[in-house]
């Protein structure tokens, strides 16, 4: 490419940077001193021993805790649907008995198909 | 190889004493300050620490080292950039910036090329900078940048056109 030959005739191809003196020879050390100690290796092993079972305890407990929650939860919910069914059950008939008054108006209301021709054929 | 803490440590250890150079070079052709480089070069090391579990032996070391390199520095350069798009104002400030600094070893004609170079889109300034200054293959570059070599050798074309327009506009 013509363009690329020109560019590296006129500025060769070396980078133009310098580092402070002796940067590199200390590079290593001052790389590692600010990589972290593994903090898996840092847990004492002792530790995790004596907190397993503490943990199967709490889980444990927490179970108990959440079930006999849901399951007093259970009755209470039960005796307030009793009470609810008999509330359901006078809506029924209340809504049954104003569907039958309805029908009753309606039926009123409507002509039959005699009626109908008597009035088409005077007008 | 990475079994206990004194292992990997150790393993480690060997890891950037052996890539710890030419990774600053390839960050400090990005970055251009010697501060920002050792800035990056830390970051560099501190991720490929803490994701070394999640190397897999389908790319070289040095070929994963080296993205995260790349890409920390190209981070790096954003974090410190107002807006998304290339600014005038702070890319002409490049050589002044590179003839103030003690660790530049180049003349006014150097400090525009990589003026030049600054004006350049992160893929091209990079394929541009590990093809031209460190004469690495589009192979490595590939498998580096994670991208196919005709759309490197695409990027690399459209760099250099860009710089030689550069410097007519400019002299």
């Amino acid at each position: 490419m013509k363009e690329e030959i020109l560019l590296k005739q006129k500025f060769g191809n070396k980078m133009p940077f310098m580092v402070p003196e002796g940067y590199f020879d200390s590079l290593e050390e001052k790389l590692m001193q600010n990589i972290p100690e593994d903090k898996a290796s840092q847990r004492p092993l002792k530790r995790n021993f004596v907190m397993r079972p503490l943990r199967w305890v709490a889980c444990f407990a927490a179970i108990l805790l959440v079930s006999g929650a849901i399951y007093f939860n259970n009755i209470e919910d039960n005796k307030s649907d009793f009470k609810q069914n008999d509330h359901i059950s006078e809506n029924i008939t209340s809504s049954s008995y104003s569907d039958y008054m309805l029908d009753e108006i309606s039926d009123c209301a409507m002509f039959d198909n005699d009626d109908f021709y008597s009035y088409v054929t005077n007008e | 190889m990475l079994g206990s803490e004194a292992t990997k440590r150790n393993a480690f250890n060997a890891i950037v004493r052996l890539y710890g150079e030419r990774l600053y070079w390839k960050i400090r052709y990005i970055v251009l300050c010697h501060d920002d480089a050792n800035d990056v070069l830390q970051n560099t090391f501190l991720k490929a620490w803490n994701n070394i579990g999640s190397f897999q032996n389908k790319s070289k070391l040095f070929t994963w080292l080296c993205s995260i390199a790349i890409n920390e520095a190209l981070d790096y350069l954003r974090k410190n950039k107002n807006g998304s798009t290339v600014d005038i104002a702070e890319v002409q400030s490049v050589s002044k910036t590179l003839m103030a600094d003690d660790y530049f070893d180049g003349d006014e004609a150097h400090a525009m090329l990589l003026e030049a170079v600054a004006t350049l889109p992160d893929v091209q300034r990079t394929v541009f900078n590990l093809k031209y200054f460190d004469n690495m293959k589009y192979s490595e570059i590939s498998e580096i940048l994670n991208t196919s070599e005709g759309a490197l050798k695409a990027s690399y074309h459209i760099a250099v056109k860009k710089i030689s327009d550069y410097f007519h506009l400019h002299e």
